[in-house]
C-alpha cells in the first residue's frame, strides 16, 4: 500500500515483519473497549480482572495452517495476566504462487470479544464468580 | 449455567427492588398511553455492547452475506463486512503515508476464510504520486471472516457471544 501511494523505497521487512502489525491492531481493540466500558465494569476489570496483554505476533507461513491456527488467549500460572496473540501471515511480491504474493493476513481480536473480555471473562479468576452461599440463596 | 454466573455489583434487594419498579413504570406506561420507552440504564448499560456488536459485525444481529462475488451487496437481510477493519485495523496496518494528502480507502467483505471456490482475495486498486498536491486515494478490499464458537448456542454463559476471532486477509502495508 506504500508502494501504491508513491513510496518506492517501502520496506517490506520494516512495514510487515516487525511482528506487531496484528499486535497493535489487536491493542486498538483493547483500548476502545476500555474507552467505552461502563465505570463500573472499568472498576471490576482494574480491581478483580487479570490484566489484559497483547503478545508479539505469531508467525505463519502456510494459509491452510493460518486458518487453523487459532488467535490465542492464554493465562499466566498466578492467573493475574491474559496474554492475547494474534496470528500474522505475512508474503512478500516473490512468493512462489503469484496469486498469494503481497499479503498480510492477521487473526484479529474482535472489538466486541476485547469488550465481553473486560466484562465477563477477565473476572472469573479472581474473585468474580457467585460463592456457594450466594448461589445457595438463590 | 449458574455456576458460571458472576457476582452482582449490587445487592439481590435492591436488585429485587429495581426490577419492581421498572415493571412498574413498565406497566404504567403501557396503560396510559400505550407505549413504553426503553429505560434509560438499560440503554447506558446495552449501547457498548451494541456498538461493538456493529463494528464486529456481528452475526448475532444479521448473518455475513458471503456472496459468491468478492464484493458484498449492500442489503438489508445480511451484513457486508466488519467497520472495524474499515476505520481501525487496515489504517493500523497501514500506517502513517509521507505524502498526508494520500489515503487508503477500505472496503471490507464477509467471506469464508477457507473458501477456495470462488476464492476472495484482497484488492488494492489506483495508485498515487508521492509528490501529489491534491487530495488522491487507494481502494482496498479486504476479506474477513468471523469465528464464533459453536458451543454458545447451548447458552451456558461461560462461552463467548463475540467472535473469538477475525480472521482477516489483507494486502501487504
Amino acid at each position: 500500500m506504500h508502494e501504491a501511494s508513491g513510496e518506492g523505497d517501502a520496506s517490506y521487512e520494516n512495514l510487515d515483519l516487525t511482528g506487531t502489525e496484528c499486535q497493535r491492531i489487536n491493542q486498538a481493540a483493547m483500548d476502545w473497549a476500555l474507552s467505552v466500558a461502563s465505570t463500573s465494569a472499568k472498576t471490576n476489570y482494574l480491581s478483580y480482572g487479570q490484566t489484559i496483554v497483547m503478545g508479539h505476533d505469531a508467525i505463519q507461513e502456510n494459509g491452510g495452517l493460518w486458518i487453523y491456527q487459532p488467535l490465542t488467549e492464554k493465562e499466566n500460572t498466578e492467573k493475574t495476566v491474559r496474554t492475547i496473540t494474534g496470528l500474522a501471515l505475512p508474503l512478500d511480491e516473490d512468493h512462489y504462487i503469484s496469486i498469494f504474493r503481497d499479503m498480510h493476513y492477521c487473526k484479529l481480536l474482535s472489538p466486541f470479544r476485547a469488550l465481553e473480555i473486560i466484562y465477563v471473562d477477565s473476572q472469573y479468576a479472581h474473585g468474580g464468580y457467585q460463592t456457594a452461599n450466594e448461589l445457595f440463596l438463590q | 449455567m449458574q455456576k458460571n454466573d458472576l457476582r452482582a455489583d449490587i445487592s439481590d434487594t435492591d436488585a429485587h427492588i429495581k426490577i419492581g419498579q421498572a415493571m412498574a413504570t413498565f406497566i404504567k406506561d403501557v396503560v396510559t398511553t400505550g407505549k413504553s420507552s426503553t429505560n434509560s440504564e438499560t440503554v447506558a448499560a446495552m449501547k457498548p455492547f451494541i456498538e461493538a456488536m456493529i463494528k464486529e459485525g456481528s452475526s448475532v444481529m444479521k448473518p455475513p452475506c458471503n456472496a459468491d462475488d468478492m464484493v458484498n451487496p449492500t442489503v438489508p437481510t445480511c451484513i457486508k463486512g466488519s467497520s472495524w477493519i474499515n476505520d481501525f485495523a487496515v489504517p493500523l496496518l497501514v500506517g502513517k503515508l509521507q505524502n498526508s494528502l494520500i489515503s487508503v480507502i477500505n472496503d471490507d467483505n464477509f467471506h469464508p476464510a477457507a473458501a477456495v471456490y470462488p476464492y476472495h482475495h484482497p484488492l488494492l486498486e489506483g495508485t498515487c504520486a508521492l509528490n501529489t498536491t491534491t487530495e488522491c486515494s487507494i481502494k482496498h478490499t479486504s476479506v474477513t471472516e468471523n469465528a464464533y464458537n459453536v458451543l454458545n448456542e447451548l447458552d451456558t454463559g461461560i462461552q463467548a457471544v463475540a467472535a473469538y476471532e477475525m480472521r482477516t486477509k489483507m494486502k501487504s502495508s
